[in-house]
């Protein structure tokens, strides 16, 4: 296993960008450990301004689309030495969803003026910087719950049992407010998100 | 929709003619067993070589033609490259090619990275014609209506000056990537025959001067050929046992060699190795490098197998037997080392459209609108 990725080393490139949301294809070979995962705070990041991105939807494909992927019946220490190439034509890409930017004034919790370039890097996001994301109003659960890669439930779990370490009391508290109201009288649902986030 | 109920009755009669087909080839079988044997008087005429061969693309006997070789066991650790090319031909406005060429290294049985790399490179075709065909005038293509009166590449010489340059991408790649004390195969796609290159005498030059430098550096190179179409066994068969094949029904001046081995051989086995005969290597091939092969039965298909004399002489045989089938088999039918070099070289309808639009732009900034048919085809997409 690769060891984690530090924080100031880029994971993928953006390949897709607009000002809802970006894709990336990940930096490290296939079949390594991959550097992000599904719910996991990430950004990209020029001189003037840091975009962040939730990570909505993970896919492993072929490199070229017009190439598909057949089963050889080997196991993947047999195909790394048998059919190298097996690997060097297979990618992994995500997509994040944009859930708001950082510039010199600080973090705004809503959509960025201009997309993420396309080849930027896209790195994770630091404590520092995931601290100052939960310290803003938590507009992104608005922004998740109408996300369409992913569950929303299931993307807002990942999201905030991937990042509870930084979120702090009164802030949990906030949040499962402002999701109650967002959710209006469906006492499950908001049951099902909170009771998995923190068990 | 399939109308089955329409075509069944001509199918029927399609399913009697596979049958009768199957039937003939069994027999095919049982006689080339025997006509094939080494004390059979065709074998001993054919090692004669007697004059009436002469004259035809029969090639010269190596090994016993009753030879029905097993696959042999790979070796553990190997290196594997191939090259393929493709292009861009000129056209009316475009007085200029561009071959596209794919380098492709694995290191099978370790855990080296392979190699999967691609280049292009443009040839201007009143340098490429002068260089190359000063003595021969550019064929005019069959769309004379589309051709205007300058001259042009021709696109047969452009695939003249492919077949070349892919040796050349197939010899650079075997040398820079080659480890010590780890056997190599090279494989080009085709045929190390340059039919081609026949009234190209410099390239010609080239290609076999490329071909003697695998022998130089002691890399074993080959060329499969898929479906092949030769009747050089054939032709064998028709001058000295045509009586034999009769007397079973059977006419040999229909028989291919595809036809012969695909009756002879089971999968997985090679024939017996052959020399060729062809004109261009009887006069420009060196010895050690005129052009042997073998068929082989890959289970999907017959495959021709050239390679340089030199190789049988070294031993190389077997390597190339058992490097192959791996090869075929991971590639379910054809050779996965191919397969990527073609994947990587071919030119896509998407990137001749990126290469048309990015001349276009380049023309425009120097104040010039081109307007061409292959600009326009290449932009042109199937509709529903």
């Amino acid at each position: 296993m690769k060891s984690a990725t530090l924080k100031s080393e880029p994971i993928g490139e953006v390949i897709a960008s607009n000002t809802t949301a970006f894709s990336a294809v990940v930096k490290s070979g296939f079949g390594d450990a991959l550097p992000v995962k599904f719910g996991e705070l990430v950004k990209t990041e020029t001189s003037t301004m840091k975009i962040f991105g939730i990570v909505s939807f993970i896919e492993h494909a072929p490199t070229e689309p017009n190439r598909k992927v057949a089963p050889h019946g080997k196991s993947k220490d047999a195909l790394k030495r048998e059919m190298p190439q097996v690997f060097e034509l297979l990618q992994t890409e995500f997509r994040a969803l944009v859930v708001g930017y950082e510039t010199s004034r600080g973090v705004v919790p809503s959509m960025p003026p201009v997309p993420p370039d396309l080849h930027d890097f896209t790195y994770l996001a630091t404590d520092e910087e995931q601290k100052n994301f939960f310290a803003k109003t938590p507009t992104f659960l608005r922004t998740v719950l109408n996300c369409r890669d992913a569950s929303p439930d299931e993307l807002l779990v990942a999201f905030l049992r991937n990042h509870l370490a930084h979120i702090s009391r009164p802030m949990l508290i906030s949040i499962g407010k402002e999701l109650s109201y967002l959710l209006g009288d469906d006492h499950r649902r908001l049951e099902a998100i909170l009771s998995r986030v923190c068990d | 929709m399939l109308q089955l109920q329409a075509i069944y009755r001509r199918l029927e009669e399609f399913s009697e003619k596979v049958v009768t087909e199957q039937k003939n080839l069994t027999q095919l079988k049982s006689v080339l067993e025997e006509v094939f044997e080494e004390n059979s008087d065709f074998v001993k005429a054919w090692r004669k070589f007697p004059e009436s061969l002469e004259s035809t693309i029969a090639p010269r006997v190596i090994e016993s033609p009753s030879l029905r070789k097993t696959c042999p066991k790979r070796e553990a650790t190997f290196t594997i490259c191939s090259s393929d090319g493709s292009q861009i031909y000129p056209d009316r406005l475009i007085n200029f090619c561009l071959l596209n060429f794919s380098q492709i290294c694995f290191h099978i049985g370790t855990n080296e990275p392979p190699l999967l790399t691609t280049y292009s490179k443009l040839y201007d075709a009143d340098e490429f014609f002068k260089a190359y065909f000063k003595d021969s005038k550019p064929k005019e293509t069959e769309d004379k209506g589309s051709e205007t009166s300058k001259e042009r590449i021709a696109i047969d010489q452009v695939n003249a000056l492919r077949q070349t340059k892919e040796l050349s991408a197939l010899l650079h790649v075997a040398t820079n990537k080659r480890t010590q004390g780890r056997p190599i195969l090279a494989v080009a796609d085709g045929t190390l025959i340059c039919w081609t290159l026949k009234n190209a005498e410099a390239l010609r030059k080239e290609f076999i001067e490329k071909l003697a430098q695998f022998r130089q550096e002691e890399i074993p190179v080959l060329a499969y050929k898929s479906f092949p179409e030769t009747r050089s066994v054939a032709k064998a068969l028709e001058h000295l046992a045509a009586e034999k094949l009769e007397q079973a029904n059977i006419h040999p001046e229909m028989l291919t060699d595809l036809e012969i081995f695909q009756a002879f051989l089971q999968k997985g086995e090679r024939s017996a190795v052959f020399q060729s005969r062809s004109d261009i290597v009887e006069k420009h091939y060196p010895n050690p490098d005129k052009v042997y092969f073998f068929y082989l039965h890959t289970g999907k298909e017959i495959a021709r197998i050239e390679f340089p004399a030199w190789c049988y002489e070294k031993g190389w045989v077997d390597f190339m037997h058992a490097v192959m089938m791996d090869d075929l088999e991971k590639g379910k039918g054809y050779p996965m080392t191919l397969t990527e070099a073609h994947e990587h070289a071919v030119v896509k309808k998407s990137e001749e459209a990126q290469f048309f639009e990015l001349l276009e732009k380049l023309c425009i900034k120097k104040g010039v609108l081109i307007s061409d048919a292959a600009k326009v085809a290449s932009k042109r997409t199937a509709i529903i």
